[in-house]
């Protein structure tokens, strides 16, 4: 009893002093800490005191640290209640606290003087004093200060809103009350009756709950780190006790033992064994009284925060939120996770609760959520309205929380910050409020849970990207497969690891497998190795390049290829293959070749067109003064002049006419004769054109030959052009053979093929060298010498066989001569559309009229009035169509010679306008025209049924003409 | 959720703080979220409504779509439906309907949902704590403190929202609400010094120009000061006798400051910042300023530094016309000017205030007509981190000189009350003398002073406070400014026959910045 009744003084000292350093470790700057550490201060001294007293050695010793009692009494006193009221934020007069301490200064002050304690006597237990007067003030005092100390926590535990605030209170009240049941224990000796004193026991009573206050109700917002240690130091203080007890026998009961000593080893070492179980037994105990009920769900969380895999994740989410509701004995928990397109969180899994899970879920845009991605900590509903960050809450984000009547809402991080998860925790059963020690729980098993659902997101997202990765490889594959280009792939040495069907089929092998293994290079053609092998290796080192060259087949065949090739590297960059791409151009080559032709045709219709367009332009210009040219020259020629003067007006209309024969041929050339399409037989228009040059080539030497299908059908054609196409083949075979060896053989054949009639012409001339070959049918290309041809003649002949919807062309190899091809389709249409031809006028002298003559031309003006003149008519000439509108209103004329062209209004306009006012006078109009084979002129000509002539005429044509249409 | 009464009594003043004080700890990001928060909920919130349907034809889907197609409007835009209260046109039925001035005699209505007030409320409290603090966290105020209110009645916004205040800080109003709710203003006054002399004050929530007054009076009249009956009531003569000690302790004249310990002195009027220095030598305490505007409730308010004030994030979205854009604007009324946000503010540039409400309120990019200063982008000295603002002037209240020079309100006044002379009230109008342009104020003096030398101290101290000013009379040397010293009790006179001809409290006064024609007339006639 000796020992308790010296140790209990230091217990309390020792429990004092530790809890003063809790409270202003968490924070000294608080005067509420302060306080509250004074009066812990106080109670560790008044400990201190107390031992030595105990432990003096004489009264004189216990009396001197006796007399400090009375003014330390009341200092706590004072201390308790200074700190009750600044706790609580009751407000007592301003007076009142200066006052008490005044009073504790009066007591410190009248101590020594023994006012307050006039001796100490020896009691069974130790040293009592006798009091003095004043003690029974300090007594009163004291007494009376401590309880306002209670009434201060009654109000205030009545007015409390937060029910963790009316615990702390009702922790402090209970803890006073078992000072003031000590203190009792402690005056009644004083007074005479025979008690143990008890106000230390009641001290440490009080410690002990503030602790409690502090552990399970935060009291003074002391960390959780703080609550944790005191949580251990009372689980060491529990395994103190056996200790303590050895400790007591050693030095009482086992001392006057003889084997004393050996008893007390072998007792420790008994103790040091055991200790370990005791001390699991006593932080189990601790463990149930603070979570009572809830213990099992707890050891469960924790059992389910360390073992859960991936296999269970199905059931995590529900198995966390059933079990966090039953350690927390929460109405309800709401599990709520992150949607992966939205990026809202929706509820998943919830346990309790009056919701439907699937109606809770908080806008990827909510001020909660971003205000929970910034913060770790737990965050109580009634918080809410604390922080301003949230002031931005929606009210829809309100009502989510406010439908789960949510108590707590609990970020889940992660290490890395990320927010995989949000919980939200409806109120407890109980009612009570979330204690400090269920939020470290959340706060714990979240953080686990978070970092697992993370690494379920990321597990997750490995298996998505694994399924992407293998629809993409099987993606890859069928387009590997479906291409219809060749893939080869080879390793670094070009051996080739893989190939796609198309290049198996290509390269006509049967499997893959055949392939396999093999060289790249050996599936070139022999006479491309090498330049290919060189540029495939070139083109992996400066990229893509297309290659040309010949690749073998199985049979050893060859085949024109395309081929690139492309390098592939590893992460690090190495080359790990190489990947190429054959294609068989073949097809494409054959293509080409046509493609090629076709372009060349092509740009040779253009330019022949363009030429034509020229031509005809040409030829309009020329026809009018070669109109007087010929006219005159004729006339001249008619005169009687000198013989010499008259042949060498001869020669001027020779060469006059020559110029408008080339000039028909340009017109012709130039396409603006339509063809006069007639059945005709192929092999008679030849027999006829060979007839007209059959003498000619029997003197030069030229044997022909003939070889006409006897059953060559009748086909729609020009007769008369094709006469000119055959016969301008003929000269020119007849002018090479000639020019080559004074001889030749030509032989002409006909044949049926195909729905064509084709024409041949071969002759044993020279040939044509394949560089003109090309450009044979190009106007104006000529390979004779000046004067000797035109160059227009192929031109020609192309122009109307491909208005005949056939085709012309040369086949020669140079030395070995060369053969023209005329292919007409057969048409068995019988109609043919019909052409204006010049009506051929009878040659007769007419009677002396008025004519009138409409021409711009001059000099076809002034030949026209001297014919018509020297035949004995009037003639009237104007140059433009509103004069001959004059003229022909004021005159009655016989005759209207009228030229096409005219400036202003032109010479059909001028017509049309006369078969509007006098149509009986179109009757009498003769049109001239330089230009009969225009689409414009053909139609009015056509529509019209017009007398025409055309430029340039001469002498007897214009007779005739005029006689018929005056006749 | 805990009231405030709860909170005091619990005693978390950490959580009290960052409740109602705890915007000031704001990033600007972190504010910016929250306008952006606040007025998409908002646009989503009053969307259909019929009002909100005038200037939103379409449903704005960003803030950036929202400054693009919502104009800019002001009170006459909104006249004809809130003007006859129709709160058919409105998407949520109003809380109460507040009661606030507008030029020229006309005034407005504003409607006021129950969230708004919420939010108004939170922010007068936070007010009130700030006032009273002298560093981060402190909070002075307590249940059951004495709080002297001189604030225009209900439907007056700030007659509306003190009771509630009271009510929620568990205050004891003086004088009390309810007994003097029918109360003349000058009644309310006179009663609630009286009550203060024998209760005594914590806060103060005053109009700027009455607590002035109230400082002349009593150091004016303390040496003639006579004993009557009122103050044989004994605490009367212990305020009394400690305030005597207290000044004469300071060898002075007595100062409402010895009567009464304020803890936290809130005024109201764009001239508490020119009688700073007046006020705390009267009430011995920072006078604590807020930027409060009844179609929005409280745009910023000053820290417990007592300086610049902080914008708050959760009364209404802000934007800000630059100065430059706000000048083109009005030489050209075609002229759409571009507005910034605050995190796009220049510290030392003025701006005009756009603003749109929240929570339910009614106006959409409103031009409220006030100038406010940016004059720092944070305050380092208090850690906060958010642009700091003054209250310049209100737009209409310009003075345009020559284009050369703008002279506001505030500045005049600044420029009267640094010449020290005693004086009644006073207005100033931009007149044409010999075809040039000057600012003429008419002022009516307590004191015999000859008009020459006010004039001229005036237009000093236009030239030490305005850089403009001073370079129009240096460069240009144009007289800019006119004194007309107007016959004693003209105001009075002006005040006494509105009074009597019933209207209304705002319009009492003539107005300080170009009163019209007729009101000059009135005033100087009288």
């Amino acid at each position: 009893m000796i020992g308790a009744y010296l140790i209990t003084p230091l217990v309390l000292t020792f429990f004092s002093v530790l809890l003063m350093v809790v409270v202003l470790t968490a924070n000294a700057r608080s005067s509420t800490n302060r306080l509250f550490a004074c009066f812990l201060i106080g109670l560790a001294t008044w400990g201190v005191f107390i031992f030595a007293m105990r432990a003096s050695p004489d009264l004189d010793h216990a009396y001197f640290w006796e007399q400090w009692f009375a003014p330390l009494g009341a200092i706590n006193a004072v201390l308790l209640f200074h700190f009750t009221i600044r706790y609580t934020f009751r407000e007592v007069r301003s007076w009142v606290l200066p006052l008490l301490y005044f009073v504790c200064l009066l007591i410190l002050f009248l101590a020594p003087t023994g006012l307050a304690l006039k001796s100490m006597q020896l009691k069974s237990y130790g040293y009592v004093p006798v009091l003095g007067p004043v003690w029974y003030f300090v007594i009163f005092f004291s007494y009376a200060l401590t309880v306002m100390t209670m009434v201060v926590l009654v109000r205030s535990y009545r007015t409390a809103g937060d029910a963790e605030h009316r615990n702390r209170i009702a922790y402090i009240f209970i803890g006073i009350i078992f000072m003031l049941v000590g203190g009792v224990f402690d005056i009644l000796p004083m007074m005479g009756l025979t008690l143990y004193p008890g106000l230390i026991v009641g001290n440490i009573a009080f410690c002990m709950l503030t602790t409690v206050a502090i552990v399970k109700h935060r009291l003074l917002d002391i960390r959780v780190i703080m609550r944790r240690s005191l949580a251990y130091f009372m689980t060491s203080a529990i395994i103190s006790i056996p200790f303590l007890v050895i400790f007591l026998l050693a030095t009482t009961a086992l001392i006057e033992l003889e084997f004393g000593i050996w008893t007390f080893l072998l007792l420790l070492l008994l103790l040091a064994l055991v200790v370990p179980s005791i001390w699991r037994w006593a932080q189990e105990r601790i463990d149930r009284w603070f979570y009572g009920g809830r213990y099992g769900f707890m050891k469960a969380l924790e059992f389910f925060g360390s073992t859960h895999s991936f296999a269970e994740s199905g059931r995590l989410a529900s198995t966390m939120c059933d079990l966090l509701a039953g350690a927390l004995r929460a109405q309800g928990v709401y599990l709520l996770l992150p949607e992966s397109d939205t990026g809202d969180f929706k509820c998943i899994a919830s346990a309790g609760g009056k919701k439907s899970a699937s109606d809770i879920s908080l806008n990827s845009r909510s001020a909660l959520l971003r205000w929970l991605k910034h913060t770790d900590a737990v965050l109580p509903y009634g918080d809410i309205d604390m922080i301003p960050q949230l002031r931005s809450m929606s009210p829809s984000e309100r009502e989510v929380l406010n439908g789960v009547s949510a108590s707590l809402i609990m970020p889940m991080k992660t290490r890395t910050g990320r927010l995989p998860g949000v919980l939200i925790l409806g109120p407890k059963l109980s009612g009570l409020p979330y204690y400090v020690e269920d939020q470290q729980l959340l706060v714990g098993l979240s953080n686990q849970v978070a970092t697992h659902m993370d690494n379920l997101r990321l597990y997750e997202e490995t298996r998505q990207s694994e399924k992407a990765l293998r629809e993409s490889e099987e993606k890859l594959r069928r387009m590997f497969e479906s291409m219809t280009e060749g893939i080869i792939i080879s390793d670094p040495q070009w051996v080739i690891t893989e190939v796609n069907s198309p290049a198996i089929h290509m390269h006509g092998y049967s499997s893959k497998d055949e392939l396999i293994g093999q060289s790249v290079f050996g599936l070139i053609a022999e006479k491309d190795r090498t330049r290919t092998t060189q540029s495939l290796k070139e083109a992996v080192q400066e990229g893509v390049r297309l290659i040309e060259c010949a690749l073998l087949k199985k049979d050893d065949t060859e085949f024109p290829a395309e081929l690139s090739s492309a390098v592939l590297r590893d992460a690090s960059g190495a080359i790990t293959g190489y990947v190429l791409v054959t294609e068989d151009v073949t097809e494409r080559k054959q293509m080409e070749i046509s493609r090629k032709e076709y372009e060349r045709r092509a740009h040779a219709a253009s330019r022949l067109a363009t030429v034509g367009e020229m031509a005809a332009g040409i030829a309009h210009e020329i026809n009018n003064p070669l109109t007087g040219v010929v006219g005159f020259s004729q006339l001249l020629i008619k005169k009687d002049i000198p013989e010499n003067i008259k042949k060498d007006v001869e020669i001027i209309y020779d060469g006059a006419q020559r110029v408008a024969s080339i000039v028909a041929r340009l017109l012709t050339f130039a396409r603006q004769q339509k063809p006069e399409r007639r059945h005709v037989n192929i092999n008679d228009i030849l027999r006829t054109t060979l007839d007209l040059r059959a003498y000619h080539m029997k003197a030069h030497n030229i044997d022909i030959a003939t070889e006409f299908d006897p059953e060559l059908p009748t086909t729609l054609a020009d007769a008369g052009q094709l006469q000119q196409v055959f016969l301008n083949l003929i000269l020119n075979a007849e002018t090479e053979m000639k020019l080559a060896h004074g001889k030749g053989k030509l032989l002409v054949k006909t044949e049926t093929e195909n729905g064509i009639i084709r024409t041949s012409f071969t002759d044993d001339g020279p040939g044509i060298p394949e560089e003109n070959m090309k450009r044979l049918f190009e106007p104006f290309f000529t390979t004779r010498e000046v004067g000797q041809g035109t160059g227009l003649g192929l031109s020609i002949c192309y122009g109307i066989v491909t208005e005949h919807g056939g085709k012309i062309y040369a086949r020669s190899k140079l030395g070995e001569g060369a053969t023209f091809n005329v292919e007409l389709p057969i048409i068995s249409i019988n109609e043919a559309p019909g052409a204006v031809q010049p009506q051929p006028a009878e040659s007769e002298k007419t009677a002396s009229s008025r004519i009138l003559v409409v021409d711009d031309e001059p000099m076809v003006q002034r030949y026209l009035v001297r014919i018509l003149t020297d035949d004995g008519h009037t003639v009237d000439t104007v140059d433009n169509a509103s004069d001959a509108l004059t003229k022909l209103k004021s005159n009655d004329y016989r005759l209207i010679i009228l030229d096409i062209k005219l400036p202003g209004m032109t010479g059909i306009e001028l017509y049309n306008r006369i078969k509007k006012e006098t149509p009986s006078l179109t009757e009498k109009i003769v049109v001239i025209t330089g230009d009969v084979m225009g689409e414009d002129t053909q139609n009015f000509l056509s529509a019209n049924k017009a007398t025409y002539i055309v430029k340039p005429f001469d002498f007897e044509q214009l007779q005739k003409t005029l006689s018929r249409a005056l006749g | 959720m805990l009231t405030m009464r709860e909170n005091f009594q619990s005693g978390n003043r950490e959580r009290l703080w960052r409740k109602y004080c705890g915007f000031l700890d704001l990033s600007i990001t972190e504010f910016m979220e929250m306008q952006e928060q606040l007025l998409m909920d908002h646009i989503d919130l009053v969307y259909n409504s019929p009002l909100a349907n005038k200037f939103m034809p379409e449903k704005p889907t960003s803030v950036a779509e929202f400054r693009r197609l919502v104009p800019f409007t002001t009170y006459d835009d909104y006249a004809p439906l809130l003007g006859d209260k129709k709160e058919s046109a409105l998407a949520i039925k109003p809380y109460c309907w507040a009661h606030t001035s507008g030029r020229g005699g006309s005034t407005k209505w504003v409607p006021i949902t129950r969230a708004a007030m919420e939010h108004m409320l939170n922010a007068a409290i936070g007010m009130s704590i700030l006032a009273s603090a002298n560093r981060k966290g402190e909070i002075n105020i307590r249940n059951g403190m004495k709080v002297l209110l001189n604030m225009p009645p209900a439907p007056y916004f700030s007659g509306i929202l003190a009771p509630l205040m009271i009510d929620r800080l568990g205050a004891q109003a003086i004088p009390p609400l309810d007994k003097y709710a029918n109360a003349s203003f000058d009644e309310r006054i006179q009663a609630g010094l009286r009550i203060a002399f024998r209760t005594g004050v914590d806060f103060v929530s005053s109009l700027t120009a009455v607590m002035i007054r109230i400082g002349e009076r009593l150091s004016e009249g303390s040496p003639q000061m006579k004993f009557n009956r009122h103050m044989l009531h004994p605490r009367i003569m212990s305020r009394i006798l400690i305030a005597l000690i207290r000044s004469k302790r300071e060898k002075r004249s007595l100062l409402p400051k010895d009567f009464w310990r304020l803890k936290g002195l809130v005024c109201y009027g764009m001239e508490t910042g020119i009688y700073r220095e007046q006020l705390i030598k009267y009430w011995g305490r920072t006078p604590f300023e807020v930027y409060v505007a009844t179609e929005a409730g409280t745009i910023a308010m000053q820290s417990w530094n007592k300086k610049a004030m902080t914008p708050l994030p959760y009364s209404c979205f802000l934007e800000f016309i630059s100065e430059s854009e706000w000048l083109n604007n009005r030489k050209d009324n075609n002229h759409q000017p571009r507005t910034v946000l605050l995190d796009e503010v220049k510290p030392g540039e003025c701006y005009e205030v756009v603003l749109t409400s929240f929570h339910g309120m009614p106006f959409f990019r409103y031009k409220l007509g006030d100038i406010v200063k940016v004059v720092a982008l944070e305050d380092r000295e208090s850690g906060i981190v958010l642009p700091q603002l003054v209250f310049q002037s209100r737009t209409s209240d310009i003075i345009d000189i020559a284009g050369f020079s703008r002279l506001d309100e505030k500045t005049i006044w600044q420029a009267i009350a640094n010449t020290g002379v005693k004086y009644e009230d006073w207005c100033a109008r931009k007149e044409y003398e010999e075809d040039k342009p000057i600012v003429h104020v008419y002022i009516e003096l307590r004191q015999e002073i000859p008009v020459e030398d006010l004039e001229k101290a005036i237009n000093k101290n236009l030239a030490e406070i305005d850089k403009n000013y001073s370079d129009l009379l240096n460069y240009l040397g144009l007289r800019g400014l006119k004194v007309s010293i107007i016959p004693t009790g003209s105001f009075q006179k002006y005040y006494e026959a509105k009074r009597k001809a019933g209207a209304d409290l705002a319009h009492l006064k003539p107005p300080h910045m170009n009163p019209s024609d007729a009101i000059m007339m009135e005033l100087i006639n009288r």
